[in-house]
């Protein structure tokens, strides 16, 4: 090796994938298949032998292990892509090895693990990132950007609607283990939503009531009311059935809306003078394109050439208000279900 | 008794679930064929599987230590046959004790009239109702070899989560375009509401009367369609329905036939491409928007065929053996199922207050 290639071989630097499920293979390998290097020096993680050997033969990965901890130390940044309830146990260890985590949404189920998983990337001088895709939306940071300048006034009310057919193809159906996590649709989605919520306001809000559909297990409908110093926030979720997938910031002087999944545009009504549709730049044409900016961020951090776009501590206000809206949540009335007599013994 | 419910992704098998867990009759073990489709059950904490039962590893899997077995599992032909022949084996092997077959009247053939279970299989050339004659066959192959068999023939299951007569005959209500059909509509629809159905596979998996019968089980009362038109509507609380010209209904279904045949092969076919066109221009996506409407309000010709029959299915068997009683009545159905809609799509909300 010449010293200009070992140089440039320097540069790139190892990286762990733990976990191979869906969006392993749907959002970070397809893009880290662009990086040949980094692809060269790539680790992959799974507990799943067959899974592990099948996607490192697909994307042509030579290294693939069953346990994390046998990597923990080899390598510079680990990406954390395996069911939720597994992201603050998998990740500590790495932070605490002083290796640099890029953590799959949600942070982590309670504050105190998203806490403690901050308070160790300090500690041993790493990043903690997440992705919670939303965020790189340029629709969204436009809404970001028309609220902190006073676009519309003062913030009255957000509504946020999301729900579709549940139809992520989920490899290990973490999703629906009420062994594993009783935690359904809020913890989810409600991970996106509810920080989208605190990023637009610029603070934690008050949570006001919270209902699910849960009978013990993980609930596939929630709804959650807020409140940020007088600004109420409504936000419904869904893995059943289709909702509008709209948002709508009311404020004093005017209204923004747009679709979820519009990360192309906004729609400004301003009293007194109109509506006006914002057209936002973005070269994303699918929401996996996001993954893009999002490993070439990573690896920009691991080679110290730049800051996460999405550091932990920024979501630690949404972790911890869906924790506490999992612990004070109430079952949605739902008669079609009460005052049955069926399958009663005889 | 652990039960292990097959289906338990769709409409009717997470209703057994549900029940099942709800009034703590028996252990269950759900089977789903694709993890997605268990986002429902999930929000029980029951046992849940995947087993698609076209595969011998995943049932073998699926029915070891069960004691009965309430198959509401259905698809293509080769599902509905090899799947149930598949299920049918493992139970008699692993020694089931109860095993409810769930049918359909489409295995009567689109029979006239009153509809009892004297009558043979009548085959038409549907692959579901031809595909179900065939499961039944072999259903009754396996009684005849020791299983402990019940088949019950439900006719127009509705209720909560009901996608097929509730969301989707909310949304044609909805968007105007339907309406009375007038002659065309005065065929007979047999309701039955699907905490009655539930009832009669409750029934079925512990009545000794039961072993080695079929029963229809329909509701508590036999109305038009164009009054189930009419009563869901109320239910919605929409204007009146106006009455709809025959001869533009047929003519409307002849229209988009072509239509709704394109769509079909495109969306087999090319299903993933559109999507993706779709989302990347607005014209594009206009245009599937409304093809999807138009579709979806008009009448297909299979439903102005089942619109105008006039069949009536006797239940008098499964009261006389099972024990069977259907207690709610369609308003009373139509209601929680309206409520349910409501809740769970916003519905008729225009999106966000």
């Amino acid at each position: 090796m010449t010293k200009g290639s070992r140089e440039a071989a320097e540069r790139w630097p190892t990286i762990a994938l733990v976990g191979s499920g869906a969006i392993a293979q749907t959002f970070y390998l397809p893009t880290l298949r662009r990086y040949v290097p980094i692809l060269q020096r790539l680790i992959l993680v799974d507990s799943d032998s067959e899974r592990a050997k099948k996607v490192a033969e697909q994307f042509q990965i030579a290294n693939y292990f069953t346990d994390y901890r046998d990597v923990v130390h080899s390598v510079d940044g680990v990406i954390i892509a395996v069911p939720h309830h597994l992201h603050y146990s998998i990740s500590k260890e790495f932070l605490a090895a002083g290796v640099h985590v890029l953590c799959e949404k949600p942070l982590a189920e309670t504050g105190t693990e998203a806490r403690d998983m901050i308070r160790l990337a300090e500690e041993n001088e790493v990043t903690i990132s997440v992705n919670n895709t939303r965020r790189l939306f340029p629709s969204y940071l436009k809404v970001k950007q028309m609220l902190s300048c006073g676009e519309i006034g003062n913030p009255v009310s957000i509504t946020y609607l999301d729900g579709g057919e549940f139809s992520w193809p989920t490899a290990s159906g973490f999703y629906f283990d009420s062994k594993l996590s009783r935690k359904g649709v809020l913890l989810d989605i409600g991970a996106h939503a509810v920080d989208l919520i605190c990023w637009w306001l610029g603070g934690k809000p008050r949570l006001v009531s919270s209902e699910n559909d849960s009978f013990g297990g993980c609930e596939a409908v929630a709804s959650l009311i807020l409140d940020y110093r007088g600004c109420r926030s409504e936000i419904r979720l869904s893995r059943l059935s289709r909702l509008p997938n709209r948002f709508r910031i009311r404020g004093d002087q005017g209204t923004i809306e747009g679709g979820v999944y519009d990360w192309k545009s906004v729609i400004v009504t301003k009293n007194g003078v109109g509506r006006k549709v914002f057209k936002v730049h973005s070269p994303e044409n699918e929401l996996l394109d996001f993954g893009r900016t999002l490993v070439a961020n990573f690896l920009n951090v691991l080679r110290k050439e730049g800051k996460p776009l999405i550091p932990a501590g920024e979501v630690l206000a949404s972790i911890e208000l869906l924790e506490e809206a999992y612990s004070k949540a109430r079952r949605f009335p739902m008669p079609w279900y009460e005052g049955s007599t069926l399958f009663q013994r005889r | 008794m652990k039960i292990l419910v097959t289906g338990a992704g769709g409409f009717i098998g997470g209703w057994v679930v549900e029940s099942l867990y709800l009034t703590g009759f028996g252990q269950v073990r759900a089977t789903v064929r694709r993890w997605p489709s268990a986002a429902r059950i999930a929000r029980f904490p029951v046992e849940i599987v995947l087993c698609d039962i076209l595969n011998h590893t995943q049932i073998e899997r699926a029915v070891d230590g069960v004691d009965a077995v309430v198959h509401c599992a259905y698809g293509p032909r080769e599902v509905n046959i090899e799947g149930t022949e598949n299920l049918l084996k493992a139970s008699l092997r692993t020694g089931v004790r109860r095993f409810v077959h769930l049918s359909t009247i489409d295995v009567y053939g689109g029979r006239e009239g009153n509809v009892d279970e004297t009558l043979p299989f009548k085959y038409t050339g549907s692959e579901y109702g031809d595909s179900k004659i065939d499961a039944e066959k072999l259903c009754w192959k396996y009684s005849g070899k020791g299983l402990s068999l019940v088949v019950l023939r439900p006719t127009v299951v509705y209720g909560p989560h009901c996608k097929l007569w509730i969301t989707k005959f909310a949304e044609r209500l909805q968007s105007g375009n339907w309406g009375v059909l007038k002659d065309l509509g005065e065929g007979l629809c047999n309701l039955v509401y699907v905490r009655d159905l539930v009832n009669a596979i409750s029934l079925s998996l512990d009545s000794r009367n039961a072993a080695g019968q079929a029963f229809n089980i329909n509701g508590s009362e036999v109305i038009t369609w164009n009054e189930y038109f009419r009563r869901l509507n109320g239910a919605l609380g929409l204007p009146a329905l106006q009455e709809i010209d025959p001869f533009k209904s047929k003519l409307s279904s002849t229209m988009m036939m072509p239509l709704r045949l394109a769509a079909r092969h495109l969306l087999k076919h090319y299903g993933d491409s559109l999507r993706k066109l779709s989302r990347r221009s607005d014209l594009a996506k206009q245009l599937i928007g409304r093809s999807e409407k138009s579709l979806k309000n008009t009448p297909s010709f299979s439903e102005l065929s089942m619109f105008k029959r006039r069949p009536s299915y006797s239940i008098s068997k499964a009261k006389a053996l099972l024990g069977y009683e259907p207690s709610v009545s369609v308003d009373t159905g139509l209601e929680l199922s309206i409520r349910w809609l409501k809740h769970e799509t916003l519905f008729s909300c225009d999106g966000l207050g």
